[in-house]
């Protein structure tokens, strides 16, 4: 087989920095990454940590909350894996799609940790019409309300103004974040494009491979996992709903944790649509406003100097755009909402307490307690008279 | 039997009427009807003991469990409520629809209990193909999965073999309870039979002011919450939902957040949209339930009970509905299901902790989060359901203790 595309030579002692973003194929290079782990190894090659990624590690390093976590993540944890990766004298691979929201600030501070002169970038792309669903998906399964084609209007209006989803052009301007990283890591030639094809699945694994200068298929697609499905339309509507209805009356930590790790992820493994059931679908307009973005943004990385594997053309498809209408789902299947529901309901009465209250809510809980406490005494003392008073 | 307007004779001066159901023949609005009427009844002389209903106390004498922890009613509850109405000169009503699922040696008892002189049973009726559909949502509202057809099948096959709802033909076999509470009370002659009629809602009213010699609208037919019945989709959600928490969700945690959670609130707070279809019965199950409601009628004109209203209105002629088969829909409005989820969900959570016993042992990691009034409530919440349990387990360890230390001595 031959080399995807412009392939460059990996210094020997090169940090591969994957940065992302999300929906490009991140999980599956993570998952096929860290299978990998023994065999990367034989050939020198560091993927660090136990983990399928590097989430913790790169919010760590930009500072920035991760999940329903409302705490940055210690620094230490970034800097310990910093440390691993330049001890390590052979190749190492990062890989979070948490790097690709950092700033250029962040970006260089990065670059600096694990010293300039062997990091090389890798950004997976994807055609951003293709991104459109699985990221309102994502958002809907964080709690947001909004309707998918309130939300593509939204978003797709322009990417100057913050949209309703502050993180989507962050993460999303493809060429932005290329630059971010160019600037970075201070050379074009430092910075690899890799773009993700719906046509040719192993191409993301073949390119990996090529970078790191594996034999073919040394890095597999992990089935071992649990199924990451993408919701259908009717799944990911009655979520929207249930954000409607019951999102303001529960913290967002409990939320988080209980409705997006909880239920639904028992929805998604535990439910297989039928097979008539919709998928969300992005309608026509929206796809034509996608392609108008990535039509610029392929003339724009191409300008850039960075190597590219894969066809950068691809990232604007021209195949004709349907009349699409998006899906408006007034029913669901009632084994969906039967099963939905009752997942909800263990999730919450399975709930392990929430990490401790703040000082004020601790010492109210504290003092309840006393009260608890006094109650329980007043009430044993009545009990003891009125035993006393009982005939025996 | 009176012709319409006429009023019915009043029982004697010192009757105490007791209203036995059965169940789905406006025993709800007739209790809350009486309740509301308190202060009017208690002018009239005729008690009304306290409460909405007397279901407790009825609990108590048939030694049943009732409510949210399924523990049996201790007896005293019955014998309060017996020793009231007896000290009472004038007329008493007791109402409980759970008086009707009495074995005859139960029955007996009740009589004796609050004097078996003074006692006039009143039985309430309604065609038993109006019965169907809201006892087998009653029956889904208690955590079952049969579907309505299986059901009707099985119910109407015989009014001998036990059926999926074994209470069913307890409660409804409509000459077998009249009789039971015929013996009971001493003769078909301390026996009322009220038939509702459909087309005269006031009926019923009328019949109860009628015996107690009370004015025409003492008793209103709105004072109890109405309590709708479920919409074909909403009871299929549950149904389904049943399926799927069949064995995982305990007695408890069903009664509390599903029966008088999740599906009472349903019923309050959605209105089913104007398309939603109804439950409906198929035509043979009319069929079959009008045959043995002409054996009734015949058999209850024959006993010489005191019948008010038109008895032949428990076998009804009207056209048997086209139906050919119960309806089972496969797809719910996403509102229903999003509104149900909800409700489930932060019920659960709300009563999670409770129901898992202390929620207060979590570790004790003191990170700041910031602070918030849905997480603040929550903690709180909690904290008050935590120190509750607490209390509830050091009352059963005194207990423990008194009678560890009484055997010793």
């Amino acid at each position: 087989m031959t080399a995807r595309g412009d392939v460059p030579l990996l210094p020997d002692d090169a940090i591969l920095l994957h940065v992302g973003p999300h929906k490009t194929g991140t999980t599956a290079i993570q998952g096929a990454l860290a299978t990998a782990r023994p065999q990367l190894q034989e050939s020198g090659i560091l993927y660090p940590g136990s983990r399928l990624e590097h989430n913790k590690q790169a919010a760590a390093a930009i500072q920035r909350s991760l999940g329903w976590e409302h705490r940055k993540v210690d620094r230490g944890q970034w800097l310990t894996l910093a440390d691993v990766v330049t001890n390590h004298p052979g190749r190492s691979v990062v890989s979070s799609e948490v790097f690709c929201e950092a700033d250029v600030d962040s970006a260089k501070q990065i670059i600096d940790d694990l010293g300039r002169e062997r990091v090389r970038v890798v950004v997976t792309l994807r055609p951003l019409e293709k991104l459109l669903p699985s990221n309102w998906q994502q958002y809907i399964k964080s709690g947001y309300r909004v309707t998918y084609p309130e939300w593509l209007t939204d978003v797709l209006e322009s990417r100057e103004k913050r949209p309703i989803t502050p993180s989507f052009w962050i993460r999303n301007n493809h060429p932005a974040v290329v630059r971010r990283w160019i600037e970075a890591v201070g050379d074009p030639q430092r910075v690899l494009v890799v773009i993700v094809d719906a046509a040719h699945p192993r191409g993301l694994f073949d390119s990996f491979e090529d970078i790191l200068q594996l034999p073919r298929n040394s890095l597999n697609a992990d089935e071992s996992g649990p199924s990451n499905r993408s919701l259908s339309a009717y799944e990911v509507e009655l979520l929207r709903q249930l954000n409607r209805r019951a999102r303001r009356d529960v913290p967002y930590d409990d939320y988080y944790r209980l409705v997006k790790r909880g239920a639904v992820r028992t929805l998604v493994e535990g439910r297989t649509p039928e097979p008539h059931e919709p998928r969300v679908t992005t309608p026509g307009w929206a796809i034509e406003r996608a392609r108008e973005f990535s039509k610029s943004d392929v003339a724009d990385i191409g300008a850039m100097g960075v190597h590219v594997l894969g066809d950068l053309d691809s990232l604007a498809p021209t195949t004709p755009v349907g009349d699409d209408e998006a899906v408006d789902v007034t029913a669901v299947p009632v084994d969906l909402a039967a099963a939905f529901t009752f997942n909800l309901l263990e999730a919450a009465i399975s709930t392990k307490p929430a990490p401790a209250a703040p000082a004020a809510v601790e010492s109210a809980v504290v003092r309840l307690e006393t009260v608890g406490h006094k109650l329980d005494r007043a009430i044993a003392r009545v009990r003891r008279r009125l035993g006393a008073l009982r005939p025996s | 039997m009176t012709a319409n307007g006429e009023r019915a004779p009043a029982l004697p001066g010192d009757a105490i009427l007791l209203h036995v159901g059965p169940h789905k023949t406006g025993t709800t609005a007739i209790q809350g009807a009486h309740a509301a009427a308190r202060p009017q009844l208690r002018a009239a002389g005729v008690l009304y003991p306290r409460g909405m209903d007397h279901n407790p106390q009825a609990a108590a004498a048939l030694n049943r469990a009732q409510g949210p922890d399924q523990r049996p009613v201790p007896r005293g509850v019955w014998l309060a409520l017996a020793a009231a109405v007896r000290k009472h000169p004038g007329r008493a009503v007791v109402s409980s629809e759970m008086f009707c699922e009495a074995y005859p040696d139960t029955a007996r008892r009740v009589v004796a209990d609050l004097g078996a002189d003074r006692v006039h049973v009143v039985i309430t009726l309604r065609p038993l193909e109006l019965l169907l559909p809201s006892s087998w949502q009653q029956h889904i509202k208690a955590g079952h999965l049969v579907s309505y057809g299986r059901w009707l099948e099985r119910i109407l096959e015989s009014r001998d073999k036990l059926p999926t709802t074994p209470t069913f033909w307890l409660r409804q076999h409509h000459p077998e309870l009249i009789r039971r509470w015929a013996d009971a009370a001493g003769g078909t002659d301390r026996v009322s039979v009220v038939i509702t009629d459909a087309s005269r809602p006031r009926g019923l009213f009328d019949a109860f002011e009628d015996l107690l010699d009370l004015p025409r609208d003492t008793l209103d037919p709105a004072a109890a919450p109405s309590n709708r019945s479920l919409s074909l989709a909403e009871v299929e959600l549950l149904r389904w939902f049943n399926r799927r928490a069949r064995r995982q969700v305990s007695r408890e945690a069903y009664y509390r957040l599903v029966k008088r959670g999740a599906v009472l609130d349903l019923v309050e707070q959605r209105t089913p949209r104007p398309r939603e279809q109804r439950l409906v019965t198929p035509g043979w199950a009319v069929q079959r339930a009008r045959e043995y409601s002409r054996s009734d009628v015949a058999e209850i004109a024959a006993m010489q009970v005191n019948v008010i209203g038109d008895l032949r209105l428990l076998a009804p002629d009207s056209p048997v509905p086209d139906v050919p088969a119960t309806i089972e829909p496969n797809a719910v409005p996403i509102g229903l299901a999003a509104s149900f989820a909800a409700e489930l969900f932060t019920a659960g959570l709300r009563a999670g902790a409770e129901l898992r016993g202390d929620p207060l042992h979590g570790d004790a990691t003191t990170a700041a989060r910031p602070a918030r009034p849905a997480r603040l409530g929550i903690k709180l919440d909690r904290a008050v359901i935590g120190a509750r349990d607490r209390l509830a387990r050091t009352q059963v360890g005194a207990r423990l203790g008194d009678r560890l230390r009484s055997r010793s001595r």
